[in-house]
């Protein structure tokens, strides 16, 4: 099922030049674990509403399952392959760990990334603000408390000081 | 009570390989490609009930890339080979594809294999089904009805082996397949003696476990050797069952489990991996059968369910007779249905010691897809009717709820059921925890508009987990100190694989860093009945737990030996053994000393078997819960302000994992409470997707959450560890209605609540009021 033609296709891809030969019709998520062998975006609900399968493009995060290929020309693309750096783990990666906020880990690094973004652009969010961003990203195991400390333990380290709240007891 | 010190159990440990997790490191079966791997692609059945008149796979077949297509008449004829293509858990009614007819829509009549997944789904496409649809049973009052419907005319034969007895089912003119029936005292008599008799009928659900992977399996068969990777929850079921369907003895079948995205019951028992295997050996190259969500919903689900609950009163206000009549729709194939049917029965019975009671349990098929495990198997619709009505009861007598239920709870040691174990915690306990998070102020709901009213509500659970407690594991000491620990119990994210790591670096004595676990593979790993029914700790774990101790017996015992002493006087510790006199060796030279050589392994097997355990249920599984809800009078929506929680846990082996358990068993919980169903029309699914089907997000989960644990030591586990993760998700339903109740007056019957049947029954109780204030 391919079409006689197709498109070169350049963007970086965790920091490095990619250059691909794409067809129209070939999703962004199949790409990544068929043709790159980066597996850490994960296929669910493929309607772009549960969020496994999220990445970043040129720092918004978006459903690779829905998102064509043949876009990311000229974009930069962080999957969750590329967040930490060589020696250490992204501080949300850290956090998620430390918090016990996965749990199957299968949503987690959509999870992570969507923080991230969200982080990117609010990083002194608080809590009410951490759950209603993550209306597109859904966990089946943890219940979400975890997740939601986490994410607000990196914001509050990254952003203004903020009056201290309890794990799981936050009465914001 | 085990009181015994711990050093590594009782740790908050995060979760095995969580930095893989993270990374996107960790592989699930989805992730493995093997060389020359195939894709397969499902036909499935577009009625709910009917007869395949003929399949027309002409056009697939000539399809460039399509490398075979197989229906149920291709199974029995070589290259494929099946001695049987029936299985299940405990009547093998499932065929591996639908043979002469279909039973529910979506059933597997045909797949496609192809070089990729477009490809498969395309030929699969272009293959017509052609059948002759028939009146069929979609729900349970119309199976339940006389002359209806019958889905099964025909018996299956019944599966050996997982439960001591088997279980025979009833099939022919009738679609209640099974009926139990238990009671003790004169309940008949007790109705009739009565003062107040108050009866009133509950409904639950179909729900989805909603695991995030849908199902996957990747199968590479050939004539002397049978691999799957699958994310099966129970892998050492699913090498049986393919040894017995292909003919194979079970040495030569391995099921291998990498990282699996959840579980909840809904990858328990076999499911696609005998068409996997299938396809492959029809190909005679590696097959992925990835379901998506539409699919993976077919293959597993909660039993909807009814309930009437009577309850005698007499005219101190004493409960003295109590009766719960329930049905559980099974759907087309029955997976654990039976066992589900019965563990509900018990579990409409809570923990309460009735004078007199009766439990009725019927299961029933129709033609919907079948349903089988789901965390507490037939627990919250069972707990549903009764918390509900025991609420409605204390209220209407002028009791309090919370201690109308102490009056009425087990004590511990009483034999409460008969055969059953007697009850083995202090359940006022719970109680007082839940009084204490009753008189607790919960923030004010923020900025609410509209009318809305806050109530406090509150429930119990109790489950009586009832898998077999058969467990083996293997622990391995290296030469280097580093241990390896398999066993049969899979990584659900449940943390099972930090729990066993913390078990058998304390019972051993070496520290948790020094210890890793295998992935779970039946080719060479230890066996295990399931990873379910909240066994993994307790049984798994005393596996563990006793192949480790053998090793640090014969670490002792080696010691002693050159040290001229007695091996109980040996210490061993963080790795290193200890005489009294203080001469030490490290573990990895007790190794090396013993074969002369610079390498080696001490191996040890432990193993937990059925006659440990002569009365069920191994533990009793006791949980309760709080919440505070806010209810808008004008719309029917509630908002969860705060939710408490207790678990009678024995002790807990590590805080973080099994506070992330209570939390999503409560979560899960809210989900069947507030708006998950799944909706079918004349058989047909309606909401098969995410968009349609509402899991909770996290603005969905109370802001306050707090859960307790309660240690004290007295499971049958390591550490005197209870089982956990299940209870949670019992008194959920129960506790909101109650709240809803004290907020509004409101009566809800049927899960889930949502805003129309909350907006109702506000507008009923409002009724009601108004004509009790003109009368």
């Amino acid at each position: 099922m391919t079409t006689p033609q197709g498109l070169d296709v350049r963007f970086r891809l965790n920091g490095r030049p990619e250059q691909l030969h794409l067809q129209p019709q070939e999703l962004l998520l199949d790409v990544l674990r068929e043709r790159l062998g980066l597996t850490g975006a994960k296929r669910s609900c493929d309607l772009q509403v549960c969020g496994t399968c999220t990445v970043l493009v040129d720092g918004w995060a978006v459903s690779a399952c829905s998102t064509l290929a043949l876009e990311m020309d000229g974009a930069d693309v962080t999957t969750i392959e590329g967040l930490a750096s060589d020696d250490a783990l992204h501080p949300l990666q850290d956090a998620f760990v430390r918090h016990g906020a996965l749990q199957c880990g299968f949503c987690t690094p959509g999870m992570i990334l969507t923080c991230a973004a969200m982080l990117e652009e609010r990083p002194s969010i608080d809590t009410d603000g951490i759950r209603e961003h993550l209306e597109g990203n859904v966990c089946r195991c943890t219940g979400y408390a975890g997740i939601v400390a986490a994410v607000h333990e990196v914001a509050r380290a990254q952003g203004p000081v903020r009056t201290p709240t309890t794990e799981h007891e936050d009465h914001q | 009570m085990n009181t015994e010190q711990t050093t590594i159990v009782g740790q908050p440990i995060p979760q095995n390989q969580s930095p893989d997790k993270v990374t996107g490191r960790a592989v699930y079966t989805g992730d493995i490609s093997l060389p020359g791997m195939l894709h397969a692609a499902l036909v499935k059945s577009p009625v709910a009930k009917g007869r395949l008149l003929g399949i027309d796979d002409e056009a697939a077949r000539g399809m460039t890339g399509v490398r075979a297509v197989i229906t149920a008449d291709d199974l029995r004829r070589s290259p494929i080979g099946c001695r049987d293509i029936r299985y299940g858990v405990v009547v093998r009614d499932r065929p591996i594809l639908a043979e002469g007819r279909v039973c529910f829509v979506g059933e597997p009549v045909a797949a496609v294999v192809a070089d990729d997944p477009r490809t498969a789904r395309a030929a699969a496409d272009a293959i017509m089904v052609e059948v002759e649809a028939e009146d069929a049973a979609t729900d349970l009052p119309t199976a339940m009805d006389d002359g209806g419907p019958v889905v099964h005319p025909d018996a299956f034969e019944v599966e050996d082996g997982l439960y001591n007895t088997p279980i025979q089912l009833t099939y022919g003119d009738t679609n209640v397949c099974l009926e139990f029936e238990a009671a003790e005292g004169d309940v008949d008599a007790a109705f009739e003696a009565a003062d107040r008799v108050f009866e009133r009928s509950y409904t639950f659900p179909a729900v989805y476990q909603y695991a995030m992977e849908p199902f996957t399996v990747l199968a590479e068969a050939g004539d002397d050797r049978i691999t799957v990777w699958s994310s099966a929850q129970h892998p050492s079921q699913v090498t049986k069952d393919l040894a017995r369907l292909f003919g194979r003895p079970l040495s030569d079948v391995r099921v291998v489990v990498p990282f699996v995205g959840g579980g909840f019951g809904s990858k328990s028992f076999t499911h696609v991996e005998p068409l996997a295997v299938a396809l492959s050996l029809a190909t005679r190259r590696p097959v992925r059968l990835e379901l998506d969500v539409a699919e993976a919903m077919t293959i597993s689900r909660r039993h909807a369910a009814r309930s009437t609950v009577r309850i005698a009163v007499d005219a101190s206000n004493r409960l003295i007779g109590y009766d719960i009549d329930l049905a559980y729709d099974t759907g087309a194939y029955t997976l654990l249905g039976p066992f589900v049917a019965v563990a509900g029965a018990y579990r409409g019975l809570g923990a309460y010691a009735f004078p007199a009671y009766r439990t009725r349990s019927r299961l029933v098929h129709t033609n919907l897809p079948p349903a089988g495990s789901f965390r507490a198997v037939g627990g919250p619709q069972a707990a549903w009717g009764l918390e509900a009505q025991l609420t409605r009861v204390a209220v209407d007598l002028g009791l309090d709820p919370l201690e109308f239920r102490r009056g009425l709870v087990a004590e511990r040691g009483e034999v409460f059921r008969a055969q059953r174990t007697p009850m083995d915690a202090n359940l006022h306990d719970g109680l007082d925890v839940l009084a204490g998070f009753m008189g607790d102020d919960v923030a004010p709901a923020p900025a609410l508009e509209g009318q809305w009213s806050v109530g406090t509500g509150m429930s119990l659970g109790a489950c009586n987990p009832g898998a077999s407690p058969v467990s083996t594991a293997l622990v391995r000491l290296s030469a280097d100190g580093s241990v390896v620990v398999s066993g049969g119990s899979t990584e659900l994210g449940q943390g099972v694989k930090t729990v066993l790591r913390q078990i058998a670096a304390e019972a051993l004595g070496v520290a948790y860093e020094r210890t890793s676990v295998m992935a779970t593979d039946t080719g060479y790993g230890p066996y295990d009945a399931s990873t379910g029914a909240s066994r993994s700790t307790t049984m798994s774990g005393l596996a563990v737990q006793r192949a480790a101790q053998q090793i640090r017996r014969r670490v002792q015992a080696l010691a002693a030996e050159q040290w001229g002493c007695e091996p109980e006087m040996v210490e061993v510790a963080d790795g290193v053994a200890t005489g009294p006199d203080g001469p030490s060796i490290s573990l990895g030279d007790v190794v090396r000393r013993h074969f002369g050589h610079n390498g080696g392994n001490f191996f040890a097997a432990g193993e937990v078997v059925q006659s440990e355990f002569p009365t069920t249920p191994a533990f009793w599984e006791l949980a309760g819960g709080v919440v505070t809800a806010a209810v808008d009078r004008e719309t029917g929506q509630v908002q969860l302000l705060a939710y408490g929680s207790f678990a009678d846990i024995g002790r807990v082996i590590n805080p973080l994992q099994m506070e992330g358990q209570e939390l999503g068993a409560i979560v899960q919980g809210i989900g069947h409470t507030l708006f998950e169903q799944l909706v079918w029309e004349e058989g047909q699914p309606l909401n098969s997707s995410m968009i349609d089907y509402r899991v909770p997000r996290a603005g969905d989960v109370p802001s306050t959450l707090r859960s307790r644990f309660i240690e004290n030591g007295d499971g049958p586990g390591p550490y005197g560890a209870k089982g956990g993760g299940e209870g949670g998700i019992m008194p959920v339903a129960g506790a909101l209605a109650a709240a809803l109740q004290q907020a509004t007056g409101a009566l809800v019957d049927d899960l889930p609540m949502t805003p129309e049947r909350v907006w109702r029954a506000v507008r009923a109780a409002e009724e009601q009021d108004a004509e009790g204030g003109a009368a």
